[in-house]
């Protein structure tokens, strides 16, 4: 039997569906909330997480959770070929009026799954939204495929986050660069970029 | 219309019972106070409910839910397009509306709630749906006519 068995390329390790993942660059972006007079102003992108609220409940805070991908794929969906410079409003699509002046984003690997066309005014709704100095944080997926469907994350600490994926089901990644996320991310520079044992590099992007 | 079962009893543990459906309340309902009234499932109220007193909810209600000082529990059967104030707030059926809670918020593993939260401590059970705001204030806002009616007898219109 041996004489027909093929040879496999020994591609990315093998995954399962929860992976505990660090995530360093917001462990250190964590320690600049700390101004118990400031009311900070969240904005999660991911399914609610009782661990991420319990984590976030630490802090004086108003968290606005809703998940992005559901909510930005039916939006693409509505888009015909014409629209090729096009205007979002996440606001709109979240149905949140009181959203804005954002202090931290966690945009967990969202940008991973909007599609090129979209990606650059969703990243231009953010940043009307964020307050000056905002931060968001995001993991890009660096290898050459992904999860097929975003992970839920939960935040164990700020030094360390779970995530759940729905299957082990797999995608092309973009495969976004550094270079390639600062020319689509006008308006903001990167504060801190760290590559993960994941695979995942890990981004601080603050509003300039 | 809802009312509650004249008849109550003591358990073992010495803690008062009221039973007016056949839908048992959830369990965590038990511990949110001695003295409760339970809304069935096949009841739909519109209007405002107010009230000294625990509420369980496993029915429809439409309009608002205002228990100062008391508990309001939603059971798995519950469906609630409503603003709710109270004390303490357990969620494990579906509500559409802001939740403002003296001291706790709680959507359980079965809840699915669509809006708002005002309150000091809020906790999301794994499993929750939820979609909205978490304003984690030490001092959530109670709606005034919250604070008149207190203690008033329950009462709402029917659908």
């Amino acid at each position: 039997m041996a004489l027909f068995s093929r040879y496999v390329e020994n591609r990315d390790p093998p995954r399962t569906a929860l992976q505990t993942i660090s995530s360093p660059a917001f462990s250190s972006l964590w320690k600049q909330f700390n101004n118990e007079e400031q009311k900070y102003r969240i904005l999660d992108m991911g399914k609610a997480s009782g661990a991420s609220v319990a984590f976030f409940s630490a802090l004086r805070c108003k968290l606005f959770i809703d998940e992005m991908i559901p909510a930005v794929r039916s939006y693409q969906a509505s888009l015909t070929d014409d629209d090729e410079r096009h205007t979002l409003w996440i606001e709109d699509l979240l149905g949140m009026d009181d959203l804005g002046g954002l202090d931290l984003v966690m945009c967990w690997d969202t940008l991973n799954h909007i599609d090129k066309q979209t990606i650059e005014p969703f990243l231009a709704s953010l940043h009307r939204l964020m307050a000056d100095g905002g931060c968001l944080h995001a993991f890009i997926y660096t290898r050459r495929d992904m999860p097929a469907e975003p992970g839920s994350y939960q935040i164990v600490d700020a030094a360390n986050m779970r995530v759940d994926y729905p299957d082990d089901a797999r995608i092309p990644s973009p495969g976004y660069s550094q270079r390639m996320l600062e020319s689509l991310m006008q308006g903001f520079r990167i504060r801190q970029s760290r590559l993960l044992q994941s695979g995942m590099q890990e981004y601080v992007f603050c509003k300039r | 219309m809802f009312e509650k079962t004249p008849k109550s009893s003591k358990n073992t543990k010495g803690t008062k019972t009221v039973s007016a459906t056949k839908t048992p309340p959830p369990a965590s309902a038990a511990s949110v106070g001695n003295k409760s009234t339970t809304i069935g499932a096949s009841i739909k109220i519109r209007g405002e409910l107010s009230g000294g007193e625990n509420l369980v909810i496993q029915g429809n209600v439409e309009g608002a839910i205002k228990l100062k000082d008391h508990s309001v529990s939603v059971g798995e059967q519950g469906r609630i397009q409503a603003d709710v104030y109270a004390k303490n707030i357990i969620i494990q059926g579906e509500l559409s509306g802001d939740l403002y809670g003296a001291e706790n918020v709680t959507i359980a593993r079965s809840g699915r709630v669509n809006g708002n939260i005002v309150a000091p401590r809020v906790i999301l059970e794994d499993g929750a749906k939820f979609k909205g705001s978490i304003d984690m204030e030490s001092k959530p806002v109670m709606a005034d006519t919250a604070r008149d009616t207190a203690g008033a007898p329950v009462n709402a219109t029917t659908a």
